[in-house]
């Protein structure tokens, strides 16, 4: 029974009070600094929603919970004392709900659509085959932590599947290697461009397959892949003075054609069969640049990797990416996935569609943008103000109804704020909005009004210590 | 990207370029009076107002001083403007780093250069070319902090672009449009003919220089009234707030609060240390901090009726507007406890406040300007920064009584006089000011931090979301609630509590300041800037040493006492 007694007196103890304030200081300034050194994500991880800073929030609780049973029976002079630690304790336990069973996501929507999908910040895999589809969170990590694989199949999936690592601020490397199932008539090249000032070289992927590979701009010269019979038709004022060279698969006879302007004019031009593609170096007489063709693929298809990010800190950094691995791996069955894309996997005669995505919901209603507005401050590009027309669909009844920037939209327990838009000219027509369901608020609320109530009472009482000491001070005074 | 090689000549620069032919060296026109022309509307930086705020901000980012050399600002545009020959050669802009004075090649021992120099520097040119588009500021607010010397290249090239657009006329919009943007006399058509008209002459006559005093009042009138006429839905009311913002720009009600709150607190100080005259020395003292308040009040107010909306918004308005605030509550002390000692102490604070809200424009920057739309007419916003400044206010208050308190002990300590009851009586009587100012502070701070969430929770759909300065006020609020619980605790005595308040003090400092100007990242962007750390930071040093060797002085007196 004493060490029981022991134990309360600690957890009701104002020593314990004095430690749990002070090591809540202590790491509130170090989440502040790192956040000012790193971002926003690197403090969070670390500092806020670490364990340990939950751990204690939670100790705050117990050691408010206990110091306010301590003084039981209550008495009238104990109120004001209740009020303002009950409320503090009554404001944790509403933050604690908001944050496990709370909604905050945010709804991207464009004029004239209808959306009814939100985002949370929360990245995940998704995977489906045929009917089935499973959807796994992936807990980002910020640069410098290890990541340990996750195998899904524990997690109840009844393939061998797993995600072997993690980026968390990645770039994407383009590369391309041969179609081994079909030949499906889209050649690759990797070039290599040696030249400038400073002597750069710099190795550059074309492919017929997609338009962002099939033509290119290095400096003032551009590179393009086309059709044996757009290089062939190609004449010099295409080029407009610039140098520019068209490439073309060509496949029979098997080979490249190639045609090359240079900026005074001069045409060089010829054909390369297959195997004598690579190694070759062109000789158009552009002036300080050396072309090599590096690498040909007749048949190609793309194979993206992602690589850790030089900007690994700061607010315009990439998103993470995943790689994942089904069975043994191998050809086919492994795939780098950044954030928002989405691949087909073979495997033991399967195939799995995965994506990685952040965390979609769906509400019980849509919502329908009408229009956007945004008000400029005169004379300036800058914003003073924007709002949003809406239509909500789906529900129990129509509402059309505008939401601003300090004017939300309430209905089915979920609001929408109007959180941003995405910049366009000649105006943006793109709303974006943060979507939330707080079920913590009621005690968030009330725990406020309490603490406010609870301090400002505190202090009043405490008022007649000073009556007391004044009483003494006119007393020596008068003795004096 | 800037364009800094010379255009051709506009068409109204050309008009002026012959009345100035006649070269010589720009003097300042003191028999000029610039009343009238002071008033003349136009559109800049996002709302309309007086040519004269216009001159000042230009004059104060370019240059880097309220009036450079002796120059009246409006002045010194005018001049720009009319003789922009004489002003080639002269050094007035400013580079306010010297590593990037190092970076251009530039003489470093120097912070002004002629415009000259900086438009025919090669590196500067290529910078300018360089530098990616200005970014659309972020809706919500949010930003980042920059490298402080990329900031200080922007604002130079700024600085030159303003010069030259000022010249060439295109940089201040007179003409006002049907549309939202006013044009400037460079690229109005024919609808800008008759203001154009006037203002040629309202520069003919000011190149006569003091010749033509008398002339230049009525055109500089004529141009107001060609400006005022174009404009559309112009009433009383925007004359008036128009001319509101002139008397705000010329009486300088700030100055003349801090002269007299100087006033004040010096007499109080003088009425403690001597012994005669101390009842007269007290009424100088009543009616000094009473004009001062009364005229920093009007400024506030006066302030708050240009811009429309309440004063604290960016660091400049927040530290004139704690300053009163440390007044106020300082009176609520006297009012309640009919001591003056808080008022003495309140008076230094205002002073310390206001001069350096005074002297450092650079830093605080003094101008009105709009605001990020989510702090754009909201009730409940306003009410949270209100609050929670107070509270800082109220922190201050009981900082300077914590100090006095100190002092006290220091003196005791350094007269070797033992600490006897009366001197305990004493302090625990000033230590109760101090705590009652604290008990103002830890129930503002708290509300206002609970206002913020709740409105953060209104606009945003969030109560709290870890914002650095969220996050800072409520250290601030655990610091103080540290304190009262170790003072309640029995573990605080009379010395620690003074000593602790004067310590504490350096979280408010850091949730006000520092986490705009230093840690510079988050949601409240809107007050972010750089400069002042060496100033800040020394000052805080200094006062935590002064704490510590307090401290040890009087430890060793009390043992030393002890063993006697």
């Amino acid at each position: 029974m004493k060490a029981l007694d022991r134990v309360f007196e600690f957890f009701a103890s104002i020593k314990l009070a004095v430690i749990v304030l002070l090591s809540l200081v202590g790491s509130l300034a170090t989440a502040t600094i790192l956040e000012s050194l790193y971002d926003t994500p690197t403090a969070q991880f670390y500092v806020y929603r670490s364990s340990w800073f939950q751990g204690i929030l939670a100790l705050l609780g117990v050691n408010i919970f206990f110091v306010a049973v301590s003084r039981y029976p209550w008495k009238p002079k104990h109120i004001p004392f209740l009020l303002a630690h009950l409320g503090i304790l009554t404001l944790l336990v509403g933050s604690f709900v908001t944050s496990r069973i709370g909604l905050d996501a945010s709804l991207r929507v464009s004029e004239g659509e209808t959306v009814s999908v939100v985002e949370t910040d929360q990245a995940a895999l998704v995977l489906s085959e045929k009917e089935s589809a499973y959807s796994f969170p992936v807990r980002w990590l910020p640069p410098g932590v290890d990541f340990k694989p996750m195998t899904l199949k524990a997690q109840g999936v009844p393939y061998e599947l797993r995600i072997d690592r993690f980026i968390s601020r990645a770039d994407p490397v383009y590369e391309f290697i041969p179609s081994e199932t079909v030949k499906n008539g889209k050649a690759a090249l990797k070039l290599r461009l040696t030249g400038g000032p400073m002597q750069i070289t710099q190795d550059f992927w074309l492919w017929a397959g997609d338009a962002s590979f099939s033509s290119l701009q290095a400096g003032p010269s551009r590179l393009a892949m086309v059709s044996v019979a757009e290089l062939k038709t190609a004449v010099a004022a295409k080029a407009g003075g610039k140098p520019l060279l068209l490439v073309a698969r060509s496949p029979d006879p098997a080979g490249l054609y190639y045609k090359a302007f240079a900026s005074d004019g001069k045409v060089t031009q010829g054909f390369l069969p297959d195997s004598k593609v690579e190694g070759t170096a062109l000789q158009p007489g552009w002036k300080m640049v050396k072309l090599t063709l590096e690498k040909w693929i007749p048949d190609a298809v793309p194979k993206t990797s992602y690589v850790p990010s030089k900007s690994q800190f700061g607010p315009q950094v990439p998103s993470s990416a995943i790689h994942v691995v089904a069975g043994k791996g191998g050809e086919g069955s492994e795939v780098w996935l950044g954030l928002g894309d989405r691949a087909m996997l073979g495997f033991a005669g399967r195939t799995l569609d995965v994506g990685y995505f952040p965390q979609r919901l769906v509400l019980p209603f849509s919502v329908k943008l009408e229009r956007f507005n945004i008000e400029r401050y005169e004379g300036t590009a800058n914003p003073a103000s924007y709002e949003s027309r809406v239509s909500v669909v789906g529900g129990d009844r129509p509402i059309e109804t505008t939401i601003s920037m300090n004017e939300p939209l309430e209905y089915k327990g979920i609001t929408l704020y109007q959180a941003s838009y995405e910049d366009a000219k000649p105006r943006p027509t793109t709303s974006i909005f943060s979507v939330n369901r707080d079920p913590g608020r009621p005690a968030k609320y009330i725990g406020s009004l309490l603490i406010v109530i609870g301090a400002i009472s505190l202090f009043a009482v405490k008022y007649s210590g000073w009556k007391k000491l004044k009483t003494k001070l006119i007393k020596r005074k008068s003795t004096a | 990207m800037m364009n800094l090689s010379r255009r051709s000549l506009s068409l109204w620069a050309a008009c002026l370029l012959l009345s100035s032919l006649a070269h010589a060296d720009a003097q300042p026109h003191r028999r000029l009076s610039f009343g009238e022309a002071a008033k003349i509307p136009l559109q800049a930086g996002g709302r309309v107002k007086p040519l004269d705020s216009f001159a000042r901000e230009a004059v104060l980012f370019i240059t880097g001083s309220r009036s450079f050399e002796g120059w009246e600002p409006l002045d010194l545009v005018m001049s720009w403007i009319a003789q922009p020959k004489d002003w080639e050669d002269k050094a007035f802009i400013r580079i306010g780093r010297d590593d990037l004075r190092r970076q251009l090649g530039l003489d470093d021992t120097r912070t002004r250069f002629t415009p000259k120099e900086l438009f025919s520097n090669s590196s500067l040119a290529q910078y300018a070319n360089g530098l990616p588009q200005t970014q659309l500021p972020d809706p919500k607010g949010a930003a980042q902090k920059q490298n402080p010397r990329e900031t200080e290249l922007k604002n130079v090239l700024e600085r030159l672009s303003l010069f030259r657009g000022i010249v060439a006329g295109e940089a201040w919009a007179v003409v006002p449009a049907k549309g939202d943007t006013w044009e400037t006399l460079a690229t109005a058509g024919s609808e800008g003919q008759g203001i154009r008209g006037a203002f040629v002459d309202l520069f003919k006559t000011y190149i006569q220089g003091d010749s033509g005093a008398e002339k230049f009042s009525q055109v500089s009138a004529d141009a107001r009234i060609a400006v005022e006429g174009r404009i559309q839905n112009w009433d009383d009311s925007s004359r008036r707030k128009i001319q509101a913002e002139y008397v705000y720009n010329r009486t300088r009600p700030y100055f003349i609060a801090w002269v007299f709150y100087l006033i004040a607190g010096l007499a109080w100080v003088v009425q403690r240390t001597s012994v005669s005259g101390g009842k007269r020395l007290g009424r100088l003292a009543f009616v000094a901090i009473s004009v001062a308040a009364a005229s920093h009040v009007f400024g506030l107010a006066l302030r708050c009726y240009v811009a429309g909306r309440p004063p604290v918004t960016n660091m400049y308005e927040s530290v004139v507007w704690v300053s009163l605030g440390a007044v106020f509550f300082a009176w609520i002390l006297y009012l309640v406890q009919k001591q003056t000692l808080p008022l003495a102490v309140a008076s230094i604070l205002a002073v310390l406040g206001l001069v350096s809200a005074d002297i450092a424009p650079t830093v605080l920057d003094p101008g009105i300007h709009p605001l990020v739309p989510v702090l754009r007419s909201n009730y409940w916003l306003t009410i949270h920064v209100l609050t929670i400044t107070l509270g800082y206010a109220a922190f201050a208050l009981s900082y300077g009584l914590a100090n006095v308190t100190l002092t006290q002990y220091f003196r005791r300590a350094l007269s070797r006089r033992s600490l006897d009851p009366e001197f305990s009586v004493r302090i625990a009587g000033m230590n109760l000011l101090t705590y009652r100012a604290m008990q103002f502070g830890v129930v503002l701070l708290a509300a206002g931090t609970i206002l913020g969430g709740i409105w953060a929770d209104y606009s945003w759909g969030r109560f709290w979301g870890w914002d650095p300065k969220e996050v800072w006020a409520l250290i601030c609020l655990l610091c103080y609630i540290v304190i009262l619980h170790g003072r309640y605790a029995g573990w605080i005595g009379q010395f620690s509590f003074s000593a602790w308040t004067v310590v504490a003090f350096s979280s408010v400092v850091m949730a006000w300041y520092g986490v705009n100007f230093v840690l510079g990242v988050g949601l409240h962007s809107y007050g972010f800037s750089n400069g002042g750390f060496g100033v800040v930071g020394t000052a805080v040093g200094l006062q935590l040493a002064y704490v510590v060797i307090v401290a040890i002085v009087c430890t060793r007196s009390i043992t030393r006492t002890q063993a006697k």
